[in-house]
């Protein structure tokens, strides 16, 4: 089937319980991702987002691997396969200070391809290149512990990108940013991803990155509850409001003006269009 | 009583390769009782200033009245545990600091520390990891088993079980969830109407708008302004060209006005946008 080889990672009924917990973690999930697409994966703390992107590479294994079914780039993920599918997968985490091994930035970003047995020569030629395209060429030789939070997460995508996966995962990677930081990781991600045809998960619950998405899938108790465009998933407030997550701005804004007797049409949910529609209303009256 | 800085300065590796101004020359004065927010860039000396309230840091140069203390460059370290008792720092990330075998002894361990009986210890902690919002079976369970969020709440927790005065907090409500966000921000709100000092070091304006009564802008170590959020936002040229941002509510605001629909005063909330909106769509239809 076609539709299945544009896919790069599907799961087919997955399902994980962490040891002594009275409830899976992830529960009989399936789901399918677009090759070269931007997918955010939504839910409040502990809905199963993390799960997901840890099952994805293969740090936690599905309860039954003969009933779940994870496919990432055409590989199923078993046992024999998982260090071939950690090649197509890099995963940014959410705190910057937990992910670093080498003393120096280059270091750092070497520490994949040592682990690969990359030819010195190469690796040289591949760590500056990947410094360079996070934009941080200049601090090569800088100890990652002098670094901003926004530049150790620059380094650790660099890291990723030595590696050159398919799919870059960004796990709660822009959270414990300040809103500089956080807008830099994300227009550097939109930049990487167009220029090495990466597939892009960001798991998050910032309504603001995950509406740069072309699909949302949203999590909760560790089902998928729904899927689609962020105009789709946005609009649903009473959805939002009851798993716990951010009302986008439009739609927290049009709310309170129904309830001080002003009524504006459902679709103006871009910030520029509610401006328009509010101004007429002005001139109008 | 206030809190006063009078001219402090901070000096880091003074007389070393590495010396560099933390604080220069920071003068101000906070009502007790308020909710204060400590906003400014990374690297803008918000950290150096937080550690100066309980004297993690004693200033280099210049006064610091806090909590009937008065500190200066040359005070010892005698009497500061009963400082930092009433003044308690709560850094980012403070889940990282949890180290007992159960919730309620991390709990317990502030409140015990600062003389309280093993009793009214454990009643404290009790009473505090259910007004952050935790559920009571989890006084037994160990802390490394909880959620990050979980952990963030008990951590918070074992620093008011033993009710600070002032409490002052860096970004506490990072990397929750925004249900667990606003969870936290009214947790503060409550813990200053309940008369604490409650001071917020944070990135986020909405915030600043939402709660905040005091604002103290810091860059480059210095103060660089000091007002109510209403006269901080005011100047939308001055945020920035200090890199500043407004709350969403002004942005969208300054959007109206720029589309010719002018709003009277400058909204900071989300009631205040809506209410200025439909005054005007009112008047406009009279």
């Amino acid at each position: 089937m076609s539709a299945e080889k544009d896919n790069i990672i599907a799961f087919e009924h997955v399902t994980f319980t962490y040891p002594d917990a009275p409830r899976p973690a992830v529960d009989d999930l399936s789901f399918a991702i677009k090759k070269g697409a931007w997918t955010a994966l939504i839910g409040h703390n502990g809905s199963g987002k993390s799960t997901v992107s840890k099952l994805i590479n293969g740090l936690l294994a599905p309860d039954d691997m003969d009933r779940s079914k994870i496919v990432v780039n055409g590989i199923k993920l078993a046992q024999e396969t998982v260090w071939d599918v950690r090649e197509q997968v890099g995963i940014v985490f959410q705190n910057p200070d937990n992910q670093f091994v080498g003393a120096t930035v280059a270091d750092d970003v070497a520490f994949g391809l040592e682990n690969r047995a990359t030819p010195r020569s190469e690796m040289v030629k591949i760590v500056a290149q990947a410094v360079s395209d996070v934009g941080m060429a200049d601090y090569a030789g800088a100890e990652p512990s002098n670094l901003s939070g926004g530049q150790k997460q620059r380094v650790a995508i660099a890291g990723i990108l030595a590696i050159k996966p398919k799919v870059i995962i960004l796990d709660e990677a822009t959270s414990m940013l300040d809103p500089e930081g956080k807008q830099q990781i994300l227009d550097l991600v939109k930049r990487i991803k167009d220029e090495n045809d990466l597939t892009v998960i960001s798991i998050t619950h910032d309504i603001d990155e995950a509406s740069l998405a072309d699909q949302v899938l949203v999590m909760d108790d560790g089902k998928l509850i729904d899927q689609g465009t962020p105009e789709h998933i946005f609009a649903q407030v009473d959805l939002l409001e009851r798993i716990g997550l951010d009302i986008p701005f439009t739609f927290r804004l049009k709310q309170l003006l129904q309830e001080r007797g002003i009524d504006l049409p459902r679709d103006a949910d871009k910030e520029d269009e509610l401006v328009q529609e509010i101004c007429q209303l002005n001139s109008k009256m | 009583m206030s809190i006063k800085f009078e001219n402090v300065s901070y000096v880091y590796n003074p007389g070393s390769p590495l010396e560099s101004l933390g604080l220069d020359d920071v003068n101000f004065t906070l009502r007790e009782g308020d909710f204060i927010a400590l906003i400014g860039h990374t690297g803008s000396g918000k950290s150096t200033l937080m550690q100066h309230f309980n004297a993690l840091l004693k200033p280099s140069n210049g006064k610091i009245s806090i909590a009937g203390y008065e500190i200066t460059p040359e005070t010892g370290n005698k009497g500061l545990k009963e400082l930092r008792r009433k003044v308690s720092l709560v850094f980012q990330f403070p889940e990282a600091q949890l180290f007992e075998n159960t919730v309620l002894s991390d709990v317990e361990f502030g409140p015990k520390n600062f003389g309280f009986s093993a009793e009214e210890a454990e009643r404290v902690a009790r009473k505090w990891l259910k007004q952050v919002g935790l559920p009571e079976d989890v006084a037994e369970k160990s802390p490394f088993d909880l959620s990050g969020g979980q952990m963030r709440r008990v951590a918070i927790a074992g620093v008011m079980a033993y009710e600070p005065d002032i409490i002052c907090l860096d970004e506490p409500a990072a990397g929750l969830d925004p249900k667990g966000r606003i969870e936290m921000m009214r947790l503060f709100k409550d813990y200053q109407r309940q008369g604490h000092t409650v001071i917020l070091v944070t990135h986020n304006m909405d915030d600043v708008a939402d709660y905040a009564d005091d604002v103290l802008v810091m860059e480059h170590g210095k103060l660089i302004a000091h007002d109510a959020p209403q006269a901080v936002f005011k100047d939308r040229d001055w945020l920035k060209h200090h890199h500043l941002d407004e709350p969403h509510p002004s942005r969208f605001a300054a959007k109206l006005a720029a589309s010719g629909c002018k709003l009277a005063g400058n909204p900071l909330t989300m009631t205040e946008l809506a209410d200025a909106i439909a005054q005007r769509v009112k008047e406009a239809a009279e």
